[in-house]
C-alpha cells in the first residue's frame, strides 16, 4: 500500500512538473509566432 | 545642248529627292516604330515577378497557367513560396496525407480492434481451460520479501501510466466511433482535449518508471541455461504438478521485462517526436542504417522511398506509436491476468511485497535457495560476530 501511494505521489509530482516546465516549449508566445521580422515581400 | 543639260539636271534632282525620302523613312519613321513596339514588349531579357516558369512563350507574350494547370500543381504537392518563418506552409496537399488518413480509419481502426480483443478471448479460453492456477503445497502462513518498496513503487508507477495513456490513446483512435455516440459532441470534445494533454504529461512518468524498473531489475532479467528448461517445459503453464525451476525471474517474466522495456523505450521516442514534430527524421535514418546491410524495408512494406519529408515522419510516427502502443497492452493484458486472477498469491508480490514460501518454491525455487542461503550467510555472522 505504501508503495502504490507513494507512485500516486510521484505520478502527480511528474505530471505537475511536465505541465508547467514543458508550458514554454509547446505554447509559442504570440510576438515570436506572429512576428513580421522574417516576412518577405516580392 | 542646253535642254539636255537640263534634263540630267533634273534627274540627279530627282533621285536625291528620292534618296532623301529614303533615308528620312529609314532614318526617322522605323526608330519611332521600334519605339512604339518597345513600349508593348518587354525586352528578351526583361524579367517580371509573375512570369511564369519555363521556356519563353511564342511571340514574348506573357502569360499565366490556367486554374486547372495550378490546382493540377498543388494537387500533386508542389510547394510554393509563403512569405512566412514556416517554409513548410507552402505544401497546400499532401498527398500521403490521404493515405495516412485512410490507414487510420481501415486497418488502424479494425486490426488494432482485433489484436486487442482477440488477446482478451485467448486469456479467457485458457483461464476456462487450465482454471487458476493454484498453489499446490497450499498456503504454508511463512511469508518471504519479495520485492523492495522502491521496486513495487516504480512498477505501480509504470502500471497507473500506462493505464492513462491506454484510456487516453485508445480515445484517440476508437474515441469517434465508440465514445461520441454514447456521450455526444459537448462532452466528447472537451473531454477529449483533457485526455489528450494527460496523455503528453502522463507520458514522462511512465518514462521515469520505466528507467527506474531497468536499473532495477536489468541484472536479474539476463538470459540464461535455467529460462530453456523453463520454456521447453511451458513454463509448468500448460499441466499441473510442473513446476520448472526459475530464479528471481523466470522466462516468461523475462519476455514481459525485455517486451515492456523495449516497446516501452520505441513509445517513448516515437512520443516524444509526435510532442515536438518536425524536428527529427528517425524513420529515413533508420531505413537507411538497415539499408546498409541490405534490408530493405520501404520496399518490403510497400512504402515509398527514403528520404521523407518532415511531415510524412510525423505520419510514420503516428502510424508506430499506435501499433506499438496496441502491442504492448496486449502484453499488459496477459500480464495482468497472470498476475491477479490467473495465479493464486502471485498479486502479493506487487501488493504487500512478501510471497508465501511455498509459492515461491513452486515458481523460483532457484532465487528461494539464494535469499534462504543469504539469511543463513547472514545469521551464521551475527553469531559469528560477538564470539570475535
Amino acid at each position: 500500500m505504501k508503495a502504490f501511494l507513494l507512485s500516486i505521489a510521484v505520478l502527480v509530482l511528474v505530471v505537475a512538473g511536465a505541465r508547467f516546465g514543458l508550458k514554454p516549449l509547446w505554447d509559442m508566445p504570440s510576438d515570436k509566432a506572429f512576428s513580421t521580422e522574417n516576412v518577405r515581400l516580392d | 545642248m542646253k535642254r539636255l543639260k537640263m534634263r540630267v539636271a533634273s534627274r540627279q534632282y530627282s533621285f536625291a529627292a528620292v534618296a532623301f525620302a529614303v533615308a528620312a523613312f529609314v532614318g526617322l519613321i522605323l526608330p519611332l516604330q521600334a519605339h512604339a513596339q518597345s513600349s508593348v514588349r518587354p525586352p528578351e531579357n526583361a524579367t517580371t515577378s509573375i512570369a511564369p516558369p519555363g521556356p519563353a512563350l511564342q511571340g514574348g507574350v506573357q502569360a499565366i497557367q490556367s486554374d486547372s494547370e495550378i490546382w493540377h500543381d498543388i494537387r500533386l504537392g508542389r510547394t510554393g513560396n509563403v512569405a512566412m518563418p514556416d517554409q513548410a506552409a507552402g505544401l497546400m496537399i499532401q498527398s500521403q496525407g490521404e493515405d495516412w488518413r485512410l490507414y487510420r480509419q481501415g486497418p488502424t481502426h479494425d486490426y488494432f480492434g482485433y489484436a486487442m480483443l482477440g488477446t482478451l478471448v485467448l486469456l479467457a479460453l485458457f483461464f476456462a481451460i487450465r482454471g487458476r492456477i493454484k498453489i499446490e503445497q497450499g498456503l504454508s502462513g511463512i511469508k518471504i520479501k519479495r520485492f523492495s518498496t522502491l521496486e513495487r513503487m516504480s512498477h505501480w508507477l509504470m502500471a497507473l501510466s500506462f493505464i492513462i495513456l491506454a484510456i487516453s490513446g485508445l480515445n484517440v483512435t476508437f474515441g469517434r466511433s465508440l465514445i461520441l455516440p454514447l456521450v455526444g459532441k459537448e462532452f466528447f470534445g472537451p473531454m477529449s482535449g483533457y485526455l489528450k494533454a494527460a496523455h503528453n504529461y502522463t507520458a514522462f512518468a511512465f518514462m521515469l518508471g520505466l528507467a527506474i524498473a531497468f536499473v532495477l531489475w536489468v541484472v536479474h532479467n539476463l538470459p540464461d541455461r535455467t529460462d530453456l528448461n523453463w520454456l521447453a517445459k511451458g513454463g509448468g503453464l500448460l499441466s499441473k504438478s510442473s513446476h520448472p525451476p526459475a530464479k528471481k525471474f523466470n522466462a516468461g517474466q523475462k519476455v514481459i521485462f525485455w517486451g515492456v522495456m523495449l516497446l516501452g523505450l520505441s513509445l517513448s521516442v516515437s512520443g516524444w517526436t509526435l510532442m515536438f514534430p518536425y524536428q527529427h527524421s528517425l524513420f529515413s535514418d533508420t531505413f537507411a542504417l538497415l539499408g546498409t546491410i541490405g534490408l530493405d524495408v520501404p520496399a518490403i512494406l510497400g512504402l515509398p522511398a527514403p528520404p521523407y519529408t518532415l511531415l510524412q515522419e510525423q505520419q510514420f510516427n503516428s502510424a508506430w506509436h499506435g501499433i506499438i502502443a496496441v502491442a504492448m497492452v496486449c502484453l499488459i493484458f496477459a500480464h495482468i491476468y497472470i498476475g491477479t486472477i490467473g495465479m493464486q498469491g502471485a498479486f502479493d508480490a506487487m501488493g504487500s511485497g512478501e510471497v508465501d514460501l511455498n509459492w515461491a518454491r513452486e515458481h523460483h525455487s532457484l532465487w528461494v535457495e539464494e535469499v534462504m542461503a543469504d539469511k543463513t550467510d547472514k545469521a551464521d555472522g551475527a553469531v559469528a560476530s560477538p564470539a570475535e
